[in-house]
This record gives C-alpha cells, sequence and structure tokens, in this order.
C-alpha cells in the first residue's frame, strides 16, 4: 500500500481514537443524565495538565514511572467530576437540560482560567513515554500514537463487554431507558449517575493525558476536541457507544483525508458532513429519539 | 406594579436620553457597546425565551454582519449604513434560513449543538481563508457614512445606536406580542397540543430562528462600526455564550430583562477584566445565576418588588 | 336528548381498525359508525383501547390497519395536522395547556390559527379584537377566568380550558378524553354541566371517552363498550345499562341500573 493511504489510514485512526474516548465518555453521559455535557472539555485539559504536573513532580530516572502520570490523573479528574456532578448537577437536575448544559458550561469557563493560573498562559509539551517508531510497510509510525490506538481499542472491548456481559452495565442502560423503573427496582438512579459522571470524566481526562505528548498543551485545549465529539456524537445518535466508534472513525478518516487534500478547508469539510448527514437522518445514523 | 414598570422604563430612558451630557466618555462608548449587544440579547432572547430554543451559535451572526460591511467595503468600495444595514439583515436573514433548516428539525440538546457546531464551522472557514477574510487578523473597518455624512466616534455614533435599538426594540416588542409572537409562545409551552392545532412546528422554529438572526447581524454591523475590527472570534461560542448569559442575566422570563443582563454583562466586563482571571468569574457566574437566580436579575428585582409590595407572587413566570 | 334516528348521516366511519404496540393489540379490529349531531360515548374497563381508538381517529396515532372515511375522505394515511385541518380535534386526557400564556391566549391561539392568522409576526395581537371578543366569550361560557396563567388554574377549569381550546377550532368532531378524570365527584356535574350545552347548541359532534356510567347515562345518547380492543356492544345507554354481559365487564367501575 502506498506511504500516503498508509499514513492517511493511521492518521485517520488515530484521530479517531481520540474522538473515541472523548466521545465514549459524552455518549454514557448523556444516556444516563440526559444532558451534553461541556464540561468534558474542562476534564480533558484537567487531564492533560495534571499528567504534566505529575509528570514534573515524579523522580528523573524512572521512565516507566511515566506512564503512572496520565492513569493518575485519571483518576483525579474522575474524582473533580464527581465532586461537580454531585455538589453542581445534582441540585438542579430538575430544570430545563438546556440550562444544566449551560452550568457545564461554566465549569469550562472556570478551569480553563484556574489551568492559566497554575500553570501559566504559555504553550506546555513533554516527550512521548516512548520514541520508537516502528515500520509499517513504507511508513514509519511512532509507537506512542500506536499505543493510544491501543487504549481505545481496549476501551471500546471494555465498554462492551461492560454493557453486554455484566450486572452494572445492564443497570447503567436500564437506567438511560427508564429512571422511574429502575429506581422502582431498587437502584440508586442518584449513584448510577455519580459513578457514570465520574467514568466518563475520568476517560475524557485519560485522554487529555496520553495527548500531552503528543501535541502539548494550552487554555482551551480541550475546546477543539470536544467539538468534534459533538459532531461524532450528533452523527452517531445521542446515547450510542457503537455509533460513537463508527463515527469517530469517519470523522477521523474524512479529516485525515481533509488534512492531505484540502488543507484549507479541514475543519469544514468534518462540519459539512456533519450538516449532510444530519439532514438526511436527523436523530443521527443509530439514534433511536430519546 | 405596572405603574412602577413604567415608570422606571420612563425613567430609564430619559437616561439614555441625556447620558451623554453627564457620563464621560469611556461610560459613553460601554453604554453604545451594552445597547448594541442588547439589540443581540433581545434576538437571543426571542428565541430563548418566547420559542424556548437556546442557541450556542449566534455569534456567526454577529459575525455575518460584522463581516458583510468589512467586504463589502473591502471588495466593492460600498461604506454606508442605508446600504450595509440592509445588506447584513438580508445576509444574516439567509445565514439563519440556511442554518435554521438543520438546526430548528433537532429536539433542544441537538438544536444547541448544531448551532454551536455551524458557528465554529464558520469560525473555520473565516480563519483559514486569509486572503479572502484577512484570515485570523481579521478586518480593519472604518465608521460607514450614513447619507454621506461619516458619524462621529462618541456622542453622535451614541445617539444612531441609540435611535435603531429603539427601532429595534419596538420592533420585535410588536414581533412577541403578535399572533406569530402567541404562536411560538405555545410551541414553546407545548410542542405536542401546538401540533394539534395543526401548526407546523418547525416552521415557527425556523422563521423565529430567521427573525432572529437577522436582528442579530444588526448587532454584528454596529458592533464593528464600533469596535473598528471584524474578527473571526466573532463566530465563535464563546461570543454566543455571552449573549445567551447576558440574557440570562436579565432575565429571560421577560421582555426587558436581556437589556438589562446586557447593560450589566458590558459594564461588569469592563470593570473586571483588567482582573486577570475574568473567565473564572464568567463560569462561576453562570452557575450562580442558574442555580439560585432563575429568573435572572430583572426576575429578582421583581421578586423583591412583590415581596416589597406584600404581594403574593404567581408561580408561573409571566411573559409580559 | 335526541334519539338516533334512521335518517341520520354518517360522519366517520371506520372499518377494522387495527393498532398493535409490539405484542400489545390495543385496538383489535374495531367497525365504528359515528352519526353527525351525536353525542358518542366510549366506555369499557382500563387497558380496553379507548384512548388508543381515539387517538387512531385524531390522527395522534397511525392505523396499522383498517379504513377511516371522514366526510367521504379516506384519512388513514393523513397526519394529525392535516386531521385538525378538516375539523377533527382531539381534547387531552391529561390537559394539554400553555402553561406560561393566560386562558385567554390559550384559546386566542385557537382562534387565530383557525382562521390562519398565526403567521402575522408584524401586527399587536391588539389589531384583532373580534379575535379577542370571541376568545372572551368562549371562556365565558366555559367559566374559566380570562386572565390567570393555564399553571395557575385549578385542575378542573384545566380541563375545561383544554375542551375550550378544542372548541375553539369549531370542530366537526370533537373528541374528548375522559372530560371528567382527576375532577372531584362534586365537579364532575359542574364540568359537564359546562361542556355538554355548548356542544348541544353548536350541534357538534362528539365522542366522549368516560368511566363513569352516571356522566354517560345523563349526557350522551349512544354507548359504545369496549373491551381488549374491541367493541362488545353498542347501543342507548339504557340497554347498555340493563346488559348483563356489560355490567359484569364493568363490574366495580359504576353502580348498576
Amino acid at each position: 500500500m502506498s506511504a500516503l493511504v498508509m499514513n492517511i489510514l493511521l492518521n485517520g485512526v488515530f484521530y479517531a481514537s481520540i474522538l473515541f474516548v472523548m466521545s465514549a465518555g459524552l455518549q454514557i453521559i448523556f444516556g444516563v443524565l440526559g444532558i451534553v455535557n461541556f464540561a468534558h472539555a474542562a476534564s480533558y485539559m484537567l487531564g492533560l495538565y495534571l499528567t504534566y504536573g505529575i509528570m514534573q513532580a515524579l523522580p528523573v530516572g524512572y521512565p516507566q514511572l511515566l506512564w503512572i502520570a496520565p492513569l493518575l490523573a485519571a483518576g483525579l479528574v474522575g474524582l473533580f467530576g464527581l465532586a461537580f456532578e454531585r455538589g453542581l448537577l445534582k441540585p438542579i437536575y430538575h430544570r430545563d437540560h438546556v440550562f444544566q448544559i449551560l452550568v457545564t458550561f461554566g465549569v469550562v469557563y472556570m478551569v480553563d482560567d484556574a489551568v492559566r493560573y497554575v500553570w501559566g498562559g504559555y504553550s506546555i509539551g513533554v516527550a512521548p513515554m516512548v520514541l520508537s517508531m516502528l515500520e509499517l510497510g513504507d511508513v514509519v509510525y511512532p509507537v506512542y500514537n500506536l499505543v493510544i490506538m491501543g487504549v481505545a481499542l481496549g476501551l471500546a472491548v471494555f465498554l462492551w463487554f461492560l454493557f453486554n456481559k455484566t450486572d452494572i452495565g445492564r443497570i447503567i442502560r436500564a437506567t438511560s431507558h427508564d429512571e422511574e423503573i429502575t429506581e422502582a427496582l431498587g437502584v440508586s438512579v442518584s449513584r448510577v449517575k455519580a459513578g457514570t459522571f465520574l467514568f466518563g470524566s475520568a476517560i475524557a481526562g485519560l485522554a487529555g493525558g496520553l495527548m500531552l505528548p503528543v501535541s502539548g498543551g494550552w487554555p482551551g485545549v480541550g475546546m477543539e476536541y470536544l467539538i468534534l465529539s459533538f459532531v461524532v456524537i450528533a452523527l452517531a445518535g445521542l446515547g450510542s457507544v457503537n455509533g460513537a466508534l463508527v463515527t469517530s472513525l469517519l470523522i477521523g478518516l474524512v479529516n485525515s483525508i481533509g488534512v492531505q487534500f484540502f488543507p484549507k478547508f479541514e475543519l469544514a469539510t468534518v462540519f459539512i458532513l456533519m450538516a449532510v448527514i444530519l439532514s438526511v437522518r436527523p436523530s443521527g445514523l443509530f439514534g433511536t429519539t430519546r | 406594579m405596572q405603574r412602577m414598570n413604567r415608570i422606571s422604563l420612563i425613567a430609564a430612558l430619559c437616561l439614555l436620553g441625556v447620558g451623554p451630557t453627564f457620563f464621560p466618555g469611556f461610560t459613553m462608548y460601554l453604554l453604545t457597546y451594552a445597547l448594541i449587544m442588547s439589540i443581540a440579547a433581545l434576538s437571543v432572547n426571542l428565541l430563548l425565551g418566547y420559542t424556548g430554543l437556546m442557541s450556542f451559535g449566534h455569534g456567526m451572526f454577529i459575525g455575518a454582519g460584522a463581516y458583510t460591511v468589512a467586504l463589502m467595503t473591502r471588495y466593492t468600495g460600498i461604506h454606508s449604513f442605508e446600504v450595509l444595514i440592509p445588506m447584513s439583515i438580508v445576509t444574516s436573514a439567509a445565514l439563519a434560513a440556511f442554518v435554521g433548516l438543520f438546526c430548528t428539525r433537532q429536539i433542544d440538546i441537538y438544536f444547541a449543538m448544531l448551532t454551536l457546531a455551524f458557528g465554529e464551522l464558520l469560525y473555520a472557514l473565516f480563519a483559514k481563508f486569509y486572503n479572502l477574510t484577512g484570515g485570523t487578523d481579521g478586518v480593519r473597518v472604518e465608521m460607514p457614512a450614513l447619507f454621506g455624512y461619516v458619524l462621529k466616534a462618541g456622542v453622535q455614533y451614541y445617539y444612531f445606536v441609540l435611535g435603531l435599538f429603539l427601532v429595534c426594540a419596538w420592533a420585535m416588542w410588536v414581533i412577541c406580542n403578535s399572533p406569530f409572537g402567541k404562536a411560538i409562545q405555545a410551541v414553546r409551552d407545548n410542542e405536542i397540543r401546538a401540533g394539534y392545532l395543526g401548526l407546523v412546528v418547525m416552521k415557527y422554529r425556523l422563521f423565529a430562528f430567521v427573525i432572529s438572526g437577522a436582528f442579530t447581524g444588526l448587532a454584528g454591523v454596529l458592533l464593528v462600526s464600533l469596535t473598528g475590527h471584524a474578527v473571526p472570534e466573532l463566530f465563535q461560542v464563546i461570543t454566543s455564550i455571552g449573549i445567551v448569559f447576558m440574557v440570562i442575566l436579565g432575565g429571560h422570563t421577560s421582555f426587558l430583562g436581556p437589556v438589562i443582563g446586557a447593560v450589566v454583562f458590558v459594564f461588569l466586563q469592563s470593570w473586571l477584566q483588567p482582573l486577570f482571571f475574568w473567565q473564572f468569574f464568567l463560569g462561576a457566574a453562570i452557575i450562580i445565576l442558574v442555580m439560585f437566580l432563575p429568573g435572572g436579575v430583572l426576575g429578582g428585582i421583581q421578586l423583591w418588588a412583590r415581596q416589597a409590595l406584600n404581594r403574593r407572587s404567581s408561580s408561573a413566570a409571566q411573559i409580559s | 336528548m335526541g334519539a338516533t334516528g334512521p335518517e341520520q348521516e354518517v360522519i366517520l366511519s371506520g372499518s377494522n381498525l387495527v393498532k398493535h404496540f409490539g405484542e400489545l393489540r390495543a385496538v383489535d379490529g374495531v367497525d365504528l359508525e359515528i352519526y353527525k349531531g351525536e353525542v358518542l360515548s366510549i366506555v369499557g374497563p382500563n387497558g380496553a383501547g379507548k384512548t388508543t381508538l381515539l387517538k387512531l381517529l385524531s390522527g395522534g396515532h397511525q392505523i396499522d390497519r383498517g379504513e377511516i372515511l371522514f366526510m367521504g375522505k379516506n384519512i388513514g394515511p393523513m397526519s394529525l395536522i392535516q386531521r385538525a385541518r378538516l375539523g377533527i380535534v382531539y381534547s387531552f386526557q391529561i390537559p394539554a395547556l400553555f402553561e406560561h400564556l393566560s386562558a385567554l391566549d390559550n384559546v386566542r391561539l385557537a382562534l387565530l390559527n383557525r382562521e390562519g392568522k398565526t403567521f402575522i409576526f408584524f401586527a399587536n395581537v391588539a389589531r384583532f379584537p373580534k379575535v379577542r371578543k370571541e376568545a372572551q366569550e368562549i371562556l365565558g361560557v366555559f367559566n374559566v377566568p380570562e386572565d390567570s396563567p393555564a399553571s395557575a388554574l385549578p385542575h378542573g377549569q384545566r380541563k375545561l380550558l383544554d375542551a375550550a381550546i378544542a372548541f375553539a377550532l369549531n370542530p366537526k368532531l370533537l373528541l374528548l378524553d375522559e372530560p371528567t378524570s382527576g375532577v372531584s365527584t362534586e365537579e364532575k356535574g359542574q364540568v359537564m354541566d359546562t361542556i355538554m350545552p355548548i356542544i348541544r347548541q353548536s350541534d357538534t359532534t362528539a365522542v366522549i371517552v368516560e368511566h363513569d356510567m352516571e356522566i354517560v347515562t345523563r349526557y350522551t345518547q349512544r354507548v359504545i363498550v369496549m373491551q381488549q380492543g374491541r367493541v362488545l356492544v353498542g347501543g342507548t345507554p339504557e340497554k347498555i345499562m340493563a346488559d348483563a354481559q356489560v355490567q359484569e365487564v364493568l363490574l366495580g367501575h359504576a353502580p348498576s341500573g
């Protein structure tokens, strides 16, 4: 296969990987809480910056330790998400969903400035934990990127297993279908919501942490991925994790092709695709009206 | 209560009318800015308060209005309000019609997301095409002429904007209290029943979106004439959220709430911005407002006034 | 109450109407004829398919099978909006009101829509005094205060307002879904005493879903008894009440006789 095609494919899948990790969290949160969580951008950003901070704090000379950073950061971001959900979202669950979304937006602005305060307004960056490249046919590709793709794949498998084979997964699915019945069956819907938000935020944080060596960080870094994640979930149909897998790949590849052949249009190609698809299938490719 | 409203309104108008005599230059600048954003806020509330749709993309209409001025001047040399204003209204309305066709088919969350996405799309386009649009540098704009006469920035422009604001406010008041205005409120309150009455819900939402976009485009023209600089950031979500915030701040359940919200926001921003972490306070303010003051500033004042006048308020929010 | 005469015109006929929700056969082969100007009630135990049948007529649900002819037109494939335009109006069991609008505006909107004026956006509503007057008259007859926002009305008046909105559309066929449900026993009479004379005076054809057999006997001319998606029997209220099988089906719902 020609180097060009390989490049496009690899970049596309790589982009899709991050989009999927972000979108999966959004979909699960939407399924259970009914809101589109703008604060995901904050989770991504926090994950990235916390990873940076942790890496800075780790003792030098143990490169393997660096891998802990994104995981630890993800955990912290999950806790932050939990605090946010319990403290700010729970009191307003009865309100119109768009107001809840506005609150999640407020958090983005707050976290943005908080990050600016702690780490300054400049860009930050680190080297990837693995610097080696792999030869794939005519192309040389960073192993680190492949690791990220692996993580996304792992997440996809994990989620499939979770939702189809475990009790927790069944409970989550039941809650997203019908809160009242699930509550009547003895499940604490409140706890499910808290746990879901924790998990969703954590994986967004993980995405940020993993991307730190790839793209670096700057205040507002989460927004681009968030907006693209919106396109992913809108195309997939809100709530559909499987759909998000498909549309992440779609968007990733379209973007990759766009960057290669229509660099000026880049982002625009994605939005145009979204507009076209949504005009034909308003609830997304895999969506059902909620 | 009604009388108090009327008196406050008249007092406010008088203040606006004689303001320039008493207020220093910078305050006048802020007031002009506030009046321009009030037009945008009123149009966003036409959509939010009256039709029940929250748009996260109205910045695109400000940008549309702004760039209509910038690009018309750059490529055709036309630089007068009497042409630019109608042109911007047409451009924004057309944009709203196009975007609206996609967005108004959707339920609320999708609607918000799609409007956001379209705003960002326009930002991406205008930021990239440097040759056409000046890219991220934007385009410098000088004050357009009004029937041959170039308004001086400051007091003259203020009165011009005030005049247009009053016209827009009056127009929107009529629209909100017209049969169409009642229809969109019905769609907001009970979409299903509206359908059972025979109303094609999407048609009304689309039309409200177009009207809203048109007025916001006008605000864009006035804004760029004030600031002198058309930038792609206008299309972005930060602009859009800012307008929504003004509406919620002032109170989206009343007609004039957005105006108050715009004024408070503009002055608050100018006061806080130098304090570095402006966004932090904006975010916190949004959260506090949504959680504790759902009626916004105006709602809060009305509540306080009612309690002070010792009357029981009805639990339903009234659109006045 | 007038008797159903042999020369009465059929305004709506439904044949073999079927509606399934998955496994559930909500309406399972119903034949129905509605005569112009009559007041027909549909009764039956919970889950008999009464509301579903009403919605099949109004367009709230689409029929899976069967045919509905309304004034000669095949309305089966028509949407809710199209049927509303033809004059088939549905009034909700749980009042579907425009909560933040005043009662006056609720009715006024229905009237404006009837007149096709709802897209006028550049004239204050005050410019339509005739509409206002008619709305006020309707509210007066239905006994609902005009200035109160819909959400602030007590339940009985909410039901009346719902009916008023439906009525304002000059329905040719009015479908009332449990007009007295949720209303206290004392108020039930009031509600029906308000609605029924209006219906009679305007010679509107009405179909009422009801549980209360007293209401049915007092106010309606013909009854259809449904059970498990099918029509069991039909006839005058007296005949129905005397039917032993009907009594068994409705047991527990109303006093006999």
